[in-house]
């Protein structure tokens, strides 16, 4: 069996760890020997890609083809992405499908298979240093990552090649590697403030057990926003001096990187000198910048991280002064600002033992040999950041699996039909806290099908949520009077189909993976068997539906099909599926009321 | 929703011993953890998820007082919406005052803020007697045969209503305070 890593991909620097003789490890890239990887990838004009530090070297000067912090964007909408593109160097484009599209070279990419770029270096640098095949992954995410946000990283991840073992939340994967090497028994609160993302959990360790009591965070709320909003200070004072420049792409860009720059100096020093140098945008400015002017900028987001601290401590029936130790994990808590209002709030000197840099990507590594087996007698309870939902009449969500809840989990709802012969119901999952669907982040549609026609009400159909142990959903609908189980087809309200990422396979920057091709006709398989299944029994499921013509056409397309699924031509497969499916779509719709209504027979328990 | 008192093999009880029901449940976390079967085949992993899931939600509902409650009503066959009517009007006063707070601070007005921390006491205050009511139900709980058991059941489910909805009041406080 091929080595599994554990892999840090963040906003700003990603890194890979390894669990062996007996210790997690960072590994430095072999052809240069560093350890950490810049999440940023450049598209050349020969249509290659750079990624990495090379990459991140050239941001000022090649700052449109550039691409960095492309985390933000995992997950998101359209209209989501251009709001979150406003402070970076690059927009985003209408995929028409509901996926924005970032340019790198001379094509459109979605943030999955930009991130993919980024894991597929680590993984070749994880292959060079350890001599091995590396194919299996622990990656971690933001611990309020969504739905939408979980699964785009885990598109990523089939995109770089890898098989993800777990989805795994940074504060946790930090966590863990504080309570293995330094705090093994306690409430500890891991805070944790990156390039992008900030999370707060509150943990419980015990005797190599981890329990995660809450969480809470932003997955907007970062270094980046700090290095933003002082760029822009910037800009205004050079403008206050009487600089006349225009603002283009590359003085925004210039800016930003200076005041990156002035604010990792000023961790060390109180004042530093900065200059920001756009000769054909007219800029031409030096200054300096104390340390109290880059905490008065950062001031309100580092307000923003306690006030969410203060939540999750509500949610764990905790107050700060029940918590035996704060760990700081990220970048961003080198801040001096940062360590002194954690300091101040918490009432304790925060931890710093361990690399804030590199504690995600070791605690990554260390989950990687709990699931391998190498690294007994730990156990990890991981919880949802978010309430799942699902929406019923009047546009109200009725909440189904609180958020702090220990994963997996999972709960049935019994659904009916209001309308006489209703043979569908359409049910609407949503993630986050608020009382109005239209207020939180819709997840997924999906029909339940092959409802018996009955009278309204009559029809029990029981519908079982489940979120795995990496916080993913799963649906399952069994029909609670013939006890028969139903396919459920969960589309995401955002994010890449499986046959969207197939195609990436196909076409993408990807190829030349040797077992690629396996792995496609695999995949196809599995697709073409399910659509079999499901195209039988929509036959089955009322003859009287179909005419003796159209049920002849069923039988011979589902021949073909079954045909090309012996062989190992995963186009042909595909090929034959779509023309199964021109067939046997229009029966399946007819069985289908037009009216699909839903309506919930599941008692409100939270109204009552 | 299964029986959560079932799944823990514990009586149906209002009253539960936490700590020792809280160290069956990591045992068993330990043992279901899909972590051991997170490298077998999909549907391995898919019958270690559901198994460990049903024992996960059974404490989530055991663990809060609430969710147990409202368990030990479902286990009894008693409908929770059967109590809908029955709210203390001080209660449903008190949620039109949230709501008229919430306004007019939207509407700029600041005195609007001193009536809100007034009445984030007042909820605060409700909920933690509402604890200590519960705890006095816990004493209270008659055997599965005594005559008195269906009168206390509608105590139970009076509390339950209540409860819930001051946890809402609790919660449009915090969310009028942009604290959700």
């Amino acid at each position: 069996m091929s080595r599994m890593v554990g892999i840090d991909l963040g906003t700003t620097n990603s890194l890979v760890a390894v669990f062996r003789n007996g210790r997690a490890e960072v590994l430095a890239d072999p052809r240069t020997g560093s350890r950490i990887c810049p999440s940023v990838v450049r598209g050349e004009t020969d249509g290659t890609v750079t990624v990495g530090e090379e990459a991140r070297k050239g941001r000022v000067a090649r700052a449109r083809d550039t691409v960095a912090s492309i985390k933000r964007l995992m997950g998101k909408t359209v209209a989501e992405a251009e709001r979150l593109t406003t402070g970076l160097t690059y927009g985003v484009v209408d995929g028409g499908d509901g996926v924005p599209r970032v340019r790198v070279a001379d094509r459109l990419m979605t943030p999955p298979e930009i991130a993919a770029l980024v894991l597929r270096e680590l993984k070749e640098r994880a292959t060079l240093a350890l001599g091995e095949p590396v194919d299996r992954a622990v990656i971690t995410v933001p611990a309020y990552f969504d739905d939408r946000e979980r699964q785009a990283t885990r598109d990523a991840a089939r995109l770089a090649g890898l098989k993800v073992a777990r989805l795994l939340s940074e504060p946790t994967a930090a966590c863990l590697a504080y309570g293995l090497e330094k705090i093994p028994k306690g409430r500890i609160a891991v805070f944790d403030l990156g390039g992008g993302t900030f999370d707060v959990s509150i943990l419980k360790v015990d005797g190599g057990l981890f329990e995660v009591l809450a969480i809470n965070g932003d997955t907007k709320l970062g270094g980046d926003d700090i290095d933003a909003a002082l760029g822009k200070r910037l800009l205004e004072r050079a403008r206050v001096d009487g600089v006349v420049f225009d603002t283009t792409l590359r003085v925004e860009e210039a800016a930003r990187t200076a005041a990156e720059h002035a604010k990792i100096a000023l961790s060390s020093s109180v004042s530093v000198a900065v200059a920001l140098e756009v000769p054909e945008a007219g800029l031409r400015w030096s200054g300096t910048v104390t340390r109290d002017e880059l905490e008065s900028v950062a001031s309100p987001f580092i307000d923003r991280t306690l006030k969410l601290t203060n939540r999750a401590l509500r949610d764990a029936g905790l107050g700060v002064e029940d918590l035996d130790a704060v760990a700081l994990v990220g970048g961003s808590t080198r801040m001096p600002l940062v360590r002194a209002r954690v300091q101040t709030h918490f009432g304790k000197v925060p931890r710093t033992d361990l690399d804030p840099d590199e504690v995600v990507a070791v605690g990554a590594a260390l989950q990687a040999s709990v699931i391998t087996g190498e690294n007994r007698g730990i156990t990890l309870l991981d919880v949802n950041p978010l309430t799942l939902g699902i929406e019923t009449m009047g546009g109200v969500v009725a909440k189904i699996i609180p958020r702090n809840s220990t994963l997996p989990t999972a709960t049935g709802m019994e659904f009916t039909t209001n309308v006489d012969g209703q043979t569908a119901v359409l049910i609407h999952v949503l993630q986050g806290e608020r009382e109005l669907a239209k207020d939180n982040r819709s997840l997924a549609r999906f029909v339940l099908r092959g409802i018996e026609p009955a009278a309204a009400g009559i029809p029990r159909v029981e519908v079982i949520f489940t979120l795995d142990a990496n916080g993913i959903l799963n649906v399952m609908a069994r029909d609670k009077k013939t006890g028969q189980a139903q396919d459920v087809d969960v589309r995401p309200t955002s994010g890449l189909t499986d046959e969207m990422v197939e195609r990436m396979l196909v076409e993408g920057m990807t190829s030349g993976n040797a077992d690629l091709e396996a792995r496609l006709v695999a995949e196809a398989r599995v697709d073409a068997e399910k659509l079999l299944r499901q195209s039988r029994k929509v036959v089955q499921a009322d003859p009287t539906l179909v005419t003796p013509e159209e049920s002849a056409q069923v039988a011979a397309v589902l021949k073909a099909l079954e045909a090309v699924i012996a062989g190992d031509d995963h186009r042909a497969i595909r090929r034959a599926m779509e023309t199964a499916d021109h067939v046997t779509v229009p029966v399946a719709q007819r069985l289908m009321d037009r009216n699909i209504a839903s309506y919930l027979t599941g008692r409100d328990v939270d109204a009552v | 929703m299964t029986d959560p008192f079932h799944v823990f093999d514990v009586p149906r009880r209002l009253a539960l011993d936490t700590a020792a029901a809280e160290a069956a449940w990591i045992a068993k976390a330990r043992d279901l953890h899909p972590d051991h079967v997170a490298c077998a085949t999909p549907s391995a992993i898919a019958e270690a998820t559901a198994r460990a899931a049903a024992f996960n939600a059974a404490w989530k509902v055991l663990r809060d007082p609430h969710a147990r409650a409202k368990a030990w009503l479902e286990a009894e066959g008693i409908r929770l919406d059967s109590a809908r009517g029955g709210l203390p009007p001080q209660l449903a006063m008190r949620g039109f005052r949230i709501q008229e707070a919430v306004e007019s601070r939207d509407g700029g007005d600041a005195d609007a803020d001193v009536e809100l921390d007034a009445l984030e006491r007042e909820v605060a205050d409700d909920l933690a007697a509402a604890r200590l009511d519960f705890d006095a139900l816990c004493r209270g709980e008659p055997d599965a045969a005594d005559p008195s058991r269906p009168a206390f059941a509608v105590r139970v489910l009076e509390w339950v209503g209540r409860f819930a909805y001051l946890q809402r009041q609790e919660a449009q406080l915090l969310d009028a305070r942009g604290d959700a």
